[in-house]
């Protein structure tokens, strides 16, 4: 990871928020906008409860960034999106991972973050924005490796969203119910509120990492009990 | 070729269609159409299947993975990775599920308790992108198994389209060009070399605008909107030089791919595009274009067409294919790859 930043945004700030974090992420690790050749996104909600196309392509879109007619030689990017409730970034990260080293490009843009879907969703959520340059080699942490656990998985525990008839606007409603983990730092560890949406859970183990570069270890558990490791190396 | 190192191949795919089957005349006949359009002409779809009143995007899910699992010849406890990359994620209540991924429930129903679970979002080219990821991870030894599925109940967007003026919203007419359908994907480990090539993967995000998907703001469920026009000529001013960069990248000759899937927004599509494709790089060995029955089942289409095309007997083991994968935000990649051994004989 070369560079990254993060800040707590509005409602329905998301892609403006996510511009201008990439702007700044680039600047900060001394590469050109051009460099990037792939964009993965990770969250769960967005605009309307969107499902096409993928948010990534909004980002490339009005980055305008490699947005031309193809030649046997130009440049090009490839943008899609990643979804595992809060474990959503550990996905993304994972997944440019597994992609980036046979790109022609050896830089991606890690994006992280929700939007309110609608008026008539409650949002008693706090929203962050959370972007990162991951490249292929660079003075940056190390990702090791991204493990998975289902073993607390309770699969009646979901999100949904859905018409309420009443109010003639879509909503968010959750199904089922439990006692959410807490935040805990020990050590090298870090795990967020269980409670958290994904950009939280970058934006707090990234302060906490740039105090401590001893925290390596960043735990997410998702609402529905899954979760992901990611282990870094400084 | 045989190496030391850890590649992937296909080891089986499979898909799902619900029974009801609906003609396109039916809903979109000259009556209803602005200026009496003749849409089956137009479009080159006769009919499309949809769901029955149980049946939502995880049940259809369900049935290609069961098929495919089969197939294959495994253990559901084997996979150790199932991504799902359906765009409509709904229930048959019409709620859009949310969160956890849709692969996570899938997993649940099919028993694979050890494989990681997750969602891919790239619109109908979200089962290339995320065959692309299982590859890397079979690749990197980490796993031996993984699965790529999606099921595909879209057809609520007939509906809203045909609760609105087509006159006044004419960007809903491609909502009529959808149907139901689900497919699967196995990947497996090999010590054999370029079973699998995938070409570089594109988004060309000037056209990020021109098709979009989502709730519906008046009433229940989804509505998508298209510049379908304009979608269509990015595709078609890029489709060219796309091929010409994928055959030098996936180190293929044209000529010795023995069947050709493109995704079917309309079969009439398909045809504008393989002439593009025919004229710069010479005649296509077996172009599958036969959608006008399942119409655009989206991010399952070119399952839905390696199945017809195995049930009619048209496939051999170790044969080669190509996909040629399309979504909004505009996204283009393709995919080669050795057909399954036994792939005739499958039931």
């Amino acid at each position: 990871m070369l560079s990254w930043q993060s800040c707590k945004i509005k409602p329905t700030h998301l892609l403006k928020s996510t511009l201008t974090l990439v702007k700044e992420t680039i600047k900060m690790a001394n590469i050109q906008l051009e460099d990037i050749g792939l964009i993965v996104h990770g969250g769960v909600y967005k605009e309307h409860f969107r499902t096409e196309p993928a948010f990534a392509t909004h980002i490339q879109g009005d980055l305008s960034l490699h947005c031309t007619q193809l030649s046997m030689n130009s440049p090009h990017c490839f943008s899609f999106d990643v979804t595992d409730g809060s474990c959503s970034p550990h996905i993304a990260l994972q997944s440019i991972a597994d992609l980036l080293p046979s790109m022609k490009s050896k830089y991606a843009l890690l994006c992280v973050g929700d939007d309110r879907p609608t008026k008539h969703s409650e949002w008693n959520e706090e929203s962050y924005c959370f972007v990162a340059v991951i490249g292929m080699s660079g003075d940056g942490p190390r990702l090791v490796s991204v493990d998975f656990d289902d073993h607390q998985l309770n699969p009646n525990l979901t999100i949904r969203g859905y018409f309420d008839e009443q109010v003639r606007g879509n909503k968010v409603v959750e199904s089922g119910t439990t006692t959410y983990a807490e935040t805990k730092h020990d050590g090298h560890s870090f795990s967020g509120h269980q409670r958290w949406l994904s950009g939280q859970h970058m934006h707090a183990f990234h302060s906490v990492m740039d105090e401590h570069n001893d925290t390596h270890e960043h735990c997410i558990v998702d609402r529905s009990g899954k979760s992901t490791t990611a282990k870094w190396e400084f | 070729m045989e190496s030391a190192k850890n590649h992937a191949e296909m080891v089986s795919f499979a898909a799902y269609l619900p029974e009801k089957t609906v003609k396109t005349t039916s809903f979109a006949g000259t009556k209803d159409m602005p200026r009496s359009l003749d849409f089956v002409r137009l479009t080159g779809i006769t009919s499309h299947h949809e769901v029955a009143k149980e049946q939502g995007s995880l049940e259809l899910a369900v049935q290609a993975g069961k098929k495919a699992i089969a197939r294959a010849g495994i253990e559901p406890d084997s996979l150790g990775l199932i991504i799902n990359a359906s765009v409509s994620k709904m229930n048959p209540n019409l709620d859009q599920h949310l969160s956890p991924s849709l692969a996570t429930l899938v997993a649940s129903e099919l028993g694979a308790k050890n494989a990681q679970t997750f969602d891919v979002s790239n619109a109908c080219a979200g089962m290339v992108t995320a065959l692309m990821i299982a590859e890397s991870r079979i690749k990197s030894g980490k796993i031996e198994y993984a699965m790529v599925i999606s099921g595909e109940f879209i057809t609520p967007i007939i509906d809203e389209a045909k609760r609105r003026n087509l006159y006044l919203t004419p960007r809903a007419i491609a909502s009529l060009t959808v149907g139901d359908g689900s497919a699967a994907y196995i990947l497996g480990r090999t010590k054999h070399e370029g079973r699998i090539k995938f070409s570089e993967p594109i988004t060309f995000a000037q056209y990020n605008r021109h098709c979009i998907g989502q709730a519906s703001k008046r009433h229940r469920g989804p509505q998508m909107r298209t510049k379908a026009r304009d979608l269509q000529n990015g595709v078609m001013t890029n489709i060219g030089i796309f091929l010409q960069r994928s055959l030098l990248h996936m180190d293929l000759k044209w000529n010795e791919i023995d069947h050709t899937y493109s995704h079917p927004t309309t079969p009439k599509a398909v045809k504008k595009g393989a002439k593009i494709a025919s004229d710069l790089l010479g005649e296509i060995n077996f172009l599958h274009n036969d959608s006008f029955d399942t119409a655009n089942t989206a991010s399952t289409t070119h399952g839905v067409l390696l199945e017809k095309s195995q049930k009619n007997g048209y496939l051999q083991s170790d044969e080669t294919a190509i996909i040629i994968s399309f979504g909004s935000g505009l996204a283009i990649l393709a995919m080669h790859f050795n057909l399954p051994k036994g792939v005739k004989d499958w039931s």
